[in-house]
């Protein structure tokens, strides 16, 4: 066991079929809240999923005071202050937010900027600069299965007024007061954009089980969102309507989020963010299609923790007739197997060499990967040589 | 549906309580009523904390109370009496669990704004009020991190027993360096209470999420115990309070609730209790855990899961379980069975008697018959 580990998740999961309508409204009573701004994105918007929240809302006699459906896709400082300006002109005392990572992060960085009554966003970038501000009671809806951002206490935000850097805000404060799993929002949206966000809670699980930071509580949600990962993601794919199967992945992810929230991530996601920004690519694409790479070039340093996750990816028969010194290896394989079937399965995930990814491009890449927070938990010691050697194998496929 | 929270920060290992001091300054506490017992005094945790909250913006009040295994109404009292006077926003509990208790307890009378308990069956607890947990004394920690708490009234033999929503600790530090130390039969009790908690929650337990705490619990202990080295402190003592979120969830927990009426009418504490009230029906509890739980916890103790036989598995912790009760057991200082306890005939009978009036007599009746049955053969 590590020296010391903090572990601190307080929000409230509420997790089951039909939730939102069943549950939504009596939650905001139990806070107190009744007037509430509605924040999602354009796709969701046009599914009728924030109508369908709305309603929910409503129903318990509690108001809607506004709706803000144009979140981006990357969240920006701009949509944040446009977001506040919203929530103090309509009288509203809560939030309720439904959507993928950028609109839970816009959430989140709302609610932090209203609680702080900060004059401008920049005042609250950083790791935990923030104080304790008024309580905005806030609830959070993941319409995607990857993230984890409904209880992650870190907020990515574009900053157009540096060249649209990211920067990052990480508070506790941030943190909702429930999240609620329902299958109903994840049910309308394509297979391909389920899936590959899937792989980026992987990622989290994984990452955050091998990561310098680990901790024994963080280490068992990392594995239960792994066997949930493993054992739903194909089967999604033949019943992407099935509750059952959409819930399991609602709450791997979420586990996912809950691990790598109280310990870190890694390589993969270090080289992810900036391969994301480099070739302007999604980040669950680029977590996804690097994640396999990674893992086997760290083989010989996460060996134990690999040979300890292979147990949750394979059933019980197949673990006890691999020989020990091969487990590893084999986690390895499982891990790029799987992710190999589910893209044929969809078909259409581009490679990353189809998304522009040269050698010509490594350096820029390695720079900004070198000066990413995610690399310094990484279980090696990374150097310019090893990020090149990762990039080689991601490009020629080779593991 | 399935629901889970759990509100405690967990702040583990070194310099733990040096970043409580972090903790209080960032929740703006102004007024801050450290209660502590004589462990704390004797292994320098008051005064390391006096070293480490020494700011002037900061009204610091002490109170020293017994150490004593159940938190006593005179300590609450006292406490509470305090805060009258200060207006607390931030309680530090330094000691035992029983300690904890009256931090627990002090906080849901000031949720309530009253100053008894008599009466009162459900408790809004006040969200202001930071309440922080350092542990320095071993011993029962499987309510630490609930929102369970116990209070004995002396002077009218009255035993409080409330399970509070949002009650559970905001932070609780275990830090290594002002722990004291235990001996090696003390660190077998604790792992195997730990252990027992762990199996109960995995076999009662309804909803999976308030299983991830028991399973977590076995990991620490399983993982020690395959790197073959002896459990150190933090490792004992985080396993059983992380086993003892996940038992306290445990609707209508017959056993805590025997255990807990037990301690109160015998010198024992909980622990020894516990190991003992459940010493006959433990391979039964093993053979109600559900195959796919079975699975997610894996090879642990030994026990192998092979081709999807759960029942090998349970043959084999319920040998691993046993060979452990046989070491404690074999101590010729442990009281072996009820009556070597303290407890008569008449006292399982009384107790039962009131858990009937606690829970649903129409629903539980056949399991506390049951339990009563195994308990009283047991004598």
């Amino acid at each position: 066991m590590k020296n010391y580990y903090e572990f601190y998740n307080p929000v409230q999961i509420v997790a089951g079929k039909n939730v939102i309508a069943e549950c939504l409204g009596e939650l905001l009573i139990t806070l107190n809240a009744k007037r509430i701004l509605v924040i999602s994105g354009p796709t969701i918007n046009k599914l009728g999923l924030t109508d369908f929240v709305g309603t929910a809302i409503k129903k318990n006699g509690i108001d809607v005071g506004a709706y803000y459906v144009d979140v981006p896709n990357e969240s920006s400082v701009k949509t944040i202050e446009e977001i506040c300006n919203i929530y103090k002109i309509n009288n509203c005392d809560g939030i309720v937010a439904l959507g993928g990572g950028s609109v839970l992060d816009t959430a989140k960085a709302s609610k932090l900027m209203l609680s702080q009554k900060a004059m401008c966003l920049k005042e609250l970038y950083g790791y935990d600069m923030i104080g304790i501000g008024n309580k905005i009671p806030m609830i959070l809806i993941p319409t995607t299965c990857g993230t984890g951002a409904e209880v992650t206490r870190v907020a990515v935000i574009s900053d157009e007024n540096n060249n649209g850097l990211k920067e990052e805000i990480i508070s506790n404060e941030m943190l909702p007061d429930y999240c609620l799993l329902d299958p109903k929002m994840i049910k309308t949206l394509p297979s391909k954009s389920v899936l590959l966000t899937a792989f980026d809670a992987m990622s989290h699980a994984i990452e955050g089980y091998c990561c310098l930071q680990k901790n024994p509580i963080s280490d068992r949600y990392s594995v239960l969102a792994i066997r949930m990962l493993v054992d739903n993601l194909e089967k999604y794919i033949e019943n992407p309507k099935d509750d059952d199967i959409g819930l399991k992945l609602l709450e791997a992810s979420n586990y996912a989020g809950i691990s790598f929230s109280n310990s870190m991530v890694g390589a993969v996601h270090a080289i992810g963010h900036s391969l994301g920004v480099i070739l302007n690519i999604g980040h669950d694409l680029a977590i996804s299609r690097l994640l396999p790479y990674v893992l086997s070039y760290n083989i010989e340093y996460a060996k134990q923790y690999y040979e300890e996750l292979y147990y949750y990816v394979v059933d019980n028969d197949e673990y006890y007739n691999t020989p020990k010194e091969e487990m590893a290896r084999a986690f390895v394989l499982k891990i790029h197997d799987l992710f190999k079937r589910v893209a044929d399965k969809l078909g259409n995930v581009p490679k990353l060499v189809d998304c522009g990814l040269c050698q010509q491009k490594f350096n820029e890449i390695i720079t900004k990967t070198l000066n990413d927070g995610a690399i310094l938990t990484e279980t090696r010691y990374m150097q310019k040589q090893d990020i090149a050697n990762i990039l080689n194998m991601a490009l020629e496929e080779k593991l | 549906m399935k629901e889970f929270k759990n509100l405690t920060k967990f702040m583990v290992g070194l310099d733990a309580l040096e970043r409580v001091s972090y903790e209080v300054y960032y929740h703006n506490c102004r007024n801050v009523l450290v209660i502590y017992d004589n462990d704390s005094d004797i292994c320098g945790g008051k005064r390391k904390l006096k070293h480490i909250l020494a700011n002037n913006k900061i009204n610091i009040k002490y109170v020293k109370v017994d150490g004593e295994k159940i938190a006593t109404w005179k300590s609450v009292e006292q406490c509470y009496q305090l805060n009258k006077q200060n207006a607390v926003d931030c309680i530090i509990c330094l000691g035992s669990s029983a300690v904890a208790d009256i931090g627990k307890a002090v906080k849901a009378l000031i949720s309530i704004d009253k100053n008894s308990f008599e009466g009162v069956k459900e408790i809004d607890v006040d969200d202001k009020i930071q309440l922080v947990v350092v542990l320095i004394s071993t011993g029962d920690h499987c309510n630490l991190a609930s929102g369970c708490f116990n209070v004995f009234d002396e002077n009218n033999n009255i035993f409080y027993k409330f399970n509070c929503k949002n009650l559970s600790p905001n932070i609780v530090a275990l830090d290594r360096q002002i722990l004291d130390n235990i001996s090696e039969f003390l660190a077998l009790e604790m792992q195997l209470t730990a252990l027992c908690m762990s199996f109960l929650a995995l076999a009662y337990c309804e909803n999976d999420n308030n299983k991830i705490y028991a399973m977590i619990a076995i990991d620490i202990i399983d993982k020690a115990l395959k790197e073959n080295k002896k459990l150190n402190l933090i490792e004992i003592i985080s396993a059983q309070m992380y086993a003892g979120i996940s038992f306290m969830n445990i609707k209508k927990n017959i056993v805590d609730e025997f255990v807990c009426q037990a301690m109160v009418r015998t010198n024992c504490c909980y622990d020894r209790i516990f190991l003992n009230a459940i010493n006959s029906c433990f391979a039964e509890t093993i053979f109600q855990i559900q195959k796919s739980d079975i699975a997610m916890i894996g090879n642990v103790f030994g026990a192998t899961f092979k081709q999807n036989q759960a029942d090998d598995w349970k043959e084999q912790i319920v040998k691993f379980i046993n060979d452990k009760k046989d070491e404690y057991f074999a101590n010729k200082n442990i009281a072996k069975g009820l009556s070597s306890i303290g407890l008569n005939e008449k006292d399982i009978q009384e107790i039962f008697e009131e858990m009937a009036t606690a829970f649903d007599k129409d629903k539980m009746n056949e399991t506390i018959m049951q339990f009563q049955e195994i308990l009283l053969k047991e004598l």
